[in-house]
This record gives C-alpha cells, sequence and structure tokens, in this order.
C-alpha cells in the first residue's frame, strides 16, 4: 500500500501502474498481459507466472471500475447496469429482527446518496441467519462488489473477516469491530455536551446520563467523554455518576435499573439515547417529567410526541459513508487507509414537553 | 444567441434513432438537451446543480431527465476522473487557502501551518487544482475585498486554515463558494472542518506515558487553547482518568495566556503540591520556563509534548499528522467543487486525524518503582 505521507511528500500524485507498464517491463504486448492477468488458458503458465510476479512487484492492481466498463463495452451495450455497493448490517435481520428507526434514517441516506452518484446500495445481512464471512466474500465476489459500508455492526452480534486490502471500506459507528477504517457517526461526545448545557439553561440541576454499554463500545466511548468533560465543570453535589446498562437489557430491566438509579442520586432528568426512554421510565411508575424529566439522545421519526433531546442528522451520516466508499473506489484506493480518519455529524437540540423549563 | 435563461449555446438535435420501433435502453445527455432544448452542455451542469444555470432552468431539465429515467453513469465518471488525474494540468480550478494575519503566536518559527499547506498542495495538485494563499485581517484583505477578488478571479474552493478564537466569523458570500475549515471549529459559519484529533492525541500520551512506567500525569495547557479545541486536551485527560486508580488522578494546570510570564512560579508549585512525575502540554515554550524555574528533564520531572514538531525528533510525544489534515482537507473540497456543493450545509461534519507516539529522551522509560518517586519528592 502507498503511504499517503510519502505520496504527498513527494509532491506528486501518485500515478496507479497501469498494464502498458506491466507491458514494459515483461517486454510482452499489453493484450498478453491483460489475458494472463485474468488467468487465460491461451498463455503458458510460466508466462503467466512471471507477469504476475512483476505486476505484483510493481503494484498493479485492477481497477474494478474500469473493468466493469470495458466488460460491458465488449457485450456491445454502453451503459452497465448501475455497480453496487455493499451495506453490511449484522442486527439480525434473518432471524426477523425488525430494522430501528434509526438504522432505517441511516440506510435511506445511503441509499439517496448511493444513487446521487450513480451506485446501487445492495443490503446484505451478516449472522445466524444470513451471511457468514465465507458466503458474503462469495457473492461480494461473484458481483463484482469491491465498495463495502459497515453500517452500526452491533457489539456481541455476528461479524465478518473479509480480506480487507481488497475492498474500499468506511464504517458506520461500528468501533468494535474490524478493520480499522475511516469511521463516520454522528458527534455523540457533542452531542452529551449540547444535551447537558441546553438541560442545564432549562433548570435542571442533577442530570443522569442513561447509555447501553454496546452504544459506548460502538462509539468509542464518546458519551462519556462528553459526560465526564460537563461533570468536571460543575460542583460534586450536583454530579449524578453516569449510569452504563449491560448489553441485552430490555425496557423492562431497564426501566428497574433506572428508577432505582434515579432514586438513589435524585437525579432530576435522564438523559438517555434509547428514543423508548419516555415509556420505559413511565413503565417503572415514575411519572414524566413530574417524578423526573426526560431526554432522548438520539430522536428520529417516527418521534413519540413531546419528547425532548438531541436530533441527529443521520441521513448524511449514512451518505458520508458512501461518499467516502466512492471516492477511494473512484481512484482505485482500496485497503484499510495508513491513518484512518474519523467523521462526526452534527447534531440539533429540540425541546419538548417531557423537559419542561423548571420553576 | 438565445437570451431565453437556460439557451447559453444552441440546442443540437438528438441522434438519429437506430431502429425505427426500438425503444432506446438508455438515454444520454444530448436526448435530455434535444427535448429541453438546449444544449448538452447546460444539461451537464443543471444536473449537477451548477449555480450558473438558472434554478427554474435546473428544475425544468431535471424534470425532462426524470421522464426520461436518465442516470448518470458512474462508470463514465470514474473514466473521467482517472483521465483528469493523467492530465493535470488540463483543468486548474483555482482554490484559495485563506489564513488570518493574527495568528502569529501559533505560526511564528513553527512548523505547523507550512505543513498544513504542504499537505493541501500536494492533494490539490493531484486532483487538478491550483492553491493560492490569501491573507485576511489588519493589514491585510478584508473579507469584502477578499470576495471581490475570489470572484473575479473565478475561485469557488475555499480553504479556512488556522484563525484565533477572537475572531468568530468571516463574512463571504457563502453561497458562492465551496469551502472547509481546517481547524477553526469555533469560527462561523458552521462549514464542513478538518482537524487534528486532540482528544485522541491526549488520550494516546496518557496511555503511553503510562506503559513507560509514569503514574502521576499532569496536563499542563492555556486556557484559550482549550477554547479554541473544543477542551479536547483536557477531555482525552479526564476519559483516561475515568479509568485508574483515584491516586492517578492529577487535576490539570490550565492557565491564561497573561500568566505566562509566571508560568516558572506555577508549574513547579503544581508539580510539588500533586506529585507530579511527567507534564504533558503543547506548549514548547515550556522548555524554557523549565530552565528558568531550574528544572531538569528528566531528572525531576519527564515532559511529552503534545504536538512534537519535526524539528524535535528527540522528544517524547505526540506528532500529529498536519499535512494529513491539509491533504484531507483538501480532498473533501475537491469532492465538493467537483459536484457543487456551495454554501453553507445542512449539518456539519468534522472530519478527525489521528497523531502516533514518538519514544523520547524527555520521558524515558521508568524503573518500577512510582512509589518510592513520590516518596522522594
Amino acid at each position: 500500500m502507498k503511504d499517503p505521507l510519502e505520496a504527498a511528500a513527494q509532491g506528486a500524485p501518485a500515478r496507479r501502474p497501469t498494464l502498458k507498464d506491466v507491458a514494459r517491463e515483461t517486454g510482452f504486448h499489453i493484450t498478453t498481459i491483460s489475458l494472463a492477468l485474468r488467468g487465460h488458458s491461451s498463455i503458458p503458465v510460466h508466462t503467466r507466472e512471471k507477469i504476475e510476479a512483476v505486476a505484483q512487484q510493481i503494484g498493479y492492481q485492477r481497477n474494478p471500475v474500469f473493468h466493469a466498463l470495458s466488460r460491458f463495452r465488449q457485450q456491445g451495450r454502453v451503459r452497465a447496469p448501475a455497480p453496487r455497493i455493499a451495506y453490511v448490517e449484522n442486527y439480525g435481520a434473518g432471524s426477523g429482527i425488525v430494522r430501528q428507526p434509526h438504522l432505517q434514517v441511516m440506510l435511506e441516506g445511503a441509499e439517496r446518496q448511493a444513487e446521487l452518484l450513480g451506485y446501487q446500495l445492495e443490503v446484505l445481512a451478516v449472522g445466524e441467519d444470513d451471511h457468514d464471512t465465507r458466503s458474503l466474500s462469495h457473492h461480494l465476489r461473484d458481483n463484482h462488489i469491491t465498495g463495502v459500508v459497515l453500517a452500526a455492526f452491533q457489539p456481541g452480534f455476528a461479524e465478518v473477516a473479509l480480506n480487507w486490502d481488497d475492498y474500499a471500506v468506511a464504517k458506520i459507528h461500528s468501533r468494535h469491530a474490524e478493520p480499522n477504517v475511516t469511521v463516520v457517526a454522528n458527534d455523540q461526545l457533542r452531542e452529551v455536551r449540547m444535551a447537558f448545557r441546553q438541560l442545564t439553561a432549562l433548570g435542571y440541576q442533577r442530570i443522569g446520563l442513561a447509555v447501553g454499554r454496546a452504544d459506548e463500545d460502538t462509539s468509542g466511548h464518546r458519551h462519556a467523554a462528553g459526560y465526564l468533560m460537563e461533570l468536571a465543570s460543575i460542583p460534586p453535589e450536583r454530579q449524578v455518576p453516569p449510569l452504563f446498562f449491560p448489553y441485552n437489557t430490555n425496557g423492562e430491566m431497564l426501566g428497574g435499573m433506572i428508577a432505582r438509579w434515579v432514586k438513589r442520586h435524585q437525579a432530576d432528568v435522564v438523559l438517555c439515547n434509547w428514543i423508548s426512554i419516555r415509556g420505559i421510565i413511565e413503565g417503572a411508575g415514575l411519572r414524566v417529567p413530574q417524578d423526573v424529566a426526560c431526554a432522548c439522545l438520539c430522536l428520529c421519526d417516527p418521534m413519540p410526541a413531546g419528547l425532548a433531546g438531541v436530533r441527529p442528522h443521520l441521513h448524511l451520516v449514512g451518505a458520508r459513508a458512501v461518499s467516502i466508499v466512492v471516492t477511494q473506489l473512484k481512484s482505485g484506493q482500496l485497503g484499510p487507509a495508513e491513518v484512518p480518519s474519523s467523521i462526526y455529524v452534527q447534531s440539533t437540540w429540540q425541546d419538548g414537553s417531557s423537559a419542561p423549563r423548571r420553576a | 444567441m438565445s437570451k431565453a435563461p437556460g439557451k447559453t449555446a444552441r440546442p443540437r438535435p438528438a441522434a438519429p434513432e437506430r431502429a425505427a420501433g426500438a425503444p432506446k435502453q438508455y438515454y444520454t445527455l444530448a436526448d435530455i438537451a434535444a427535448k429541453a432544448e438546449v444544449h448538452a452542455t447546460t444539461v451537464s451542469l443543471a444536473l449537477r446543480d451548477h449555480p450558473s444555470i438558472p434554478p427554474a432552468t435546473r428544475a425544468r431539465i431535471r424534470a425532462v431527465a426524470k421522464e426520461f429515467g436518465y442516470q448518470r453513469d458512474p462508470l463514465l465518471d470514474a473514466l473521467n476522473f482517472h483521465r483528469a488525474q493523467r492530465h493535470p494540468h488540463a483543468r486548474r480550478a483555482s482554490t484559495a487557502f485563506v489564513v488570518h494575519a493574527g495568528t502569529t503566536r501559533l505560526f511564528s518559527g513553527n512548523h505547523y501551518q507550512p505543513l498544513v499547506y504542504a499537505g493541501a498542495k500536494a492533494a490539490a495538485e493531484a486532483h487538478g487544482h491550483s492553491l493560492e494563499i490569501f491573507v485576511v485581517g489588519q493589514g491585510h484583505l478584508a473579507p469584502a475585498r477578499l470576495n471581490t477578488i475570489l470572484t473575479a478571479r473565478g475561485v469557488t474552493g475555499v480553504l479556512l486554515s488556522t484563525f484565533e478564537i477572537d475572531i468568530e466569523q468571516l463574512d463571504l458570500d457563502w453561497n458562492q463558494f465551496c469551502a472547509v475549515k481546517i481547524e477553526c471549529l469555533h469560527l462561523a459559519p458552521n462549514l464542513d472542518a478538518v482537524s487534528n484529533d486532540q482528544l485522541q492525541v491526549a488520550r494516546l500520551a496518557m496511555r503511553r506515558l503510562r506503559a513507560l512506567g509514569y503514574r502521576r500525569i499532569g496536563l499542563a495547557t492555556a486556557r484559550e487553547d482549550q477554547t479554541r479545541l473544543g477542551e479536547s486536551f483536557g477531555m482525552g485527560v479526564l476519559v483516561e482518568q475515568a479509568s485508574l486508580p483515584e491516586n492517578e488522578c492529577v487535576p490539570p494546570l490550565i492557565f491564561s495566556l497573561a500568566e505566562v510570564p509566571i508560568l516558572h512560579r506555577l508549574i513547579p508549585e503544581w508539580m510539588r503540591a500533586n506529585h507530579v512525575d511527567v507534564i504533558i502540554s503543547n506548549w514548547n515554550e515550556l522548555f524554557d520556563v523549565f530552565a528558568t524555574a531550574h528544572i531538569k528533564l528528566p531528572d525531576d520531572v519527564a515532559f511529552a509534548l503534545l504536538d512534537v514538531p519535526p524539528s524535535m525528533p528527540h522528544i517524547a510525544g505526540v506528532v500529529q499528522n498536519h499535512r494529513l489534515v491539509g491533504q484531507r482537507a483538501m480532498e473533501q473540497l475537491a469532492i465538493m467543487t467537483d459536484s457543487y456543493q456551495r454554501g453553507v450545509p445542512e449539518a456539519q461534519s468534522v472530519t478527525y486525524i489521528p497523531g502516533y507516539w514518538q519514544d523520547g529522551v524527555t520521558a524515558p522509560k521508568k524503573l518500577r518503582s512510582g512509589v518510592a518517586a513520590l516518596e522522594a519528592l
């Protein structure tokens, strides 16, 4: 892989080696090279091996986009069907689990962006009743798919181990999962800080953060980071220790946990990333907002009426992930970048009756 | 030439149908151009939302394209990109690298600005853009003047490099420009931005120093830097401290710029009060402070920089990828200019570039006798 820093240092764009370069190095004709690299039987085995070795040595890689283009030209059609980008999820679609609304918003944003750029998004699921690594890599190979978005992988569910060097990959959240590539996410750190400040401005004194450990792991502990920073600026008597609830907590368990935690620490508002937070608290016998107020860190449609909180722009998260993959496909930079970056899309606050201004 | 909106060039007839009766499998720009009675180039611009085509014309052309089921062909798109790369001088979109005159404290004799610029410049050339520096502020260009110059020269891409925190906004007619900010997250409007990942930098420093055997790691930085960087250094330290035993948590020393002359007193006091065994800071000026206060490195205290300049390969700390920040910013801008995404986005997105650790003489591996060292103080 070409070191991006080094390429930049030379001040010149790194030119991808082409068939012509392989031809010049080996002394064979360009058509021989083309056939040999596709493993054509008309080329003797030892010639093929020689050519493959040289191609590898000078770093020749087939550009999948041009490959598709020339393939369809040969078949007498100018326009090929839209090339596909795989949008891989692991929440367990095959086991009958329904895609959560926030994941749906992300997917729609990704689909729109892919269409805008002329690609087609193929939604693929991995899991016990879906693809495993083997069948997924076969499917991608058979369909000439080299662009992959790993979309909001959930920890504790199935994972995949593709040969990442062969793909252009971007992740949405999924920090716990391989590979180490560019991550696109909503900015949980700033969301927590923004919510904290908004609630403080509304007159709340004891703000409690309740986030699942699963979400902490996929976000790289960015909820905690934002929360700790806000806690550091308030006196100790107003600090409520955060509640990080375990993997696979259901609504009822969470309700009990939150109710006990609210009581123990006298929290006056609960900040949680679950959209069902109001129902969960009320299910545990507390009145919202009389006993405790609440706000959601991840508001998306369909939205419970009157719920206050942070509205992330998840469609932009999906769109940015597709853009990153398309950029890599366009320039043929497959495989994880030397220095993967993180892209955070900012969110907006929305008032609601679940957290009214306090007298 | 017609004066009617959108009719900037004469329409051409569509290519004749090959076989009568056989329905066309796909439609090209020329087909849409013929139907909409505009030139094919107008269609191309309109479908990419180019601002030079009136909105009404754009809408009309889009409607025709939709009726025909026209879709951009990503394969041809990729081919164009590839061809443009091979002929870097065929198309030189001009991009402005805007810096503020008042940022001398950050740049004086400093490594930062040239590196960002070099990274942006290399990426600009790879994408067929030229990059030109403009300085705004006291004694240089006023924003309105800059706006005029950029418009007159047909510059549509703008990279905004570091601005001081007292400059809260830059008034350009943003709808005319594709723009990306570098570092200056505080600067209005909320354009997309690229920045070093200062949170990761602070966390990485904490972890590496702990692995080297240090147990009382103290952050010293300026309040102005904290504000400018969204308190990222402090936050990184807090996040790491959250998983450390309480006796390893040192409260940071956050000083104001006005306190810089008395740092040689503040730092030893803070060190003694908190038994600091290693100081982390983004201030390489602290070397002078240590000299004035007769603090010997690394005997009295170890020291790691949060932003080690290339000129100090022997100093321990985190090296920030300023060059890559410039490069990524320019790459993003190139995509935006190519697809005419001008103005302030619906929601800002920020790209963070991580740094990497460098061992050095100022923070050698510590023998596992942290307790003994504490008592010696």
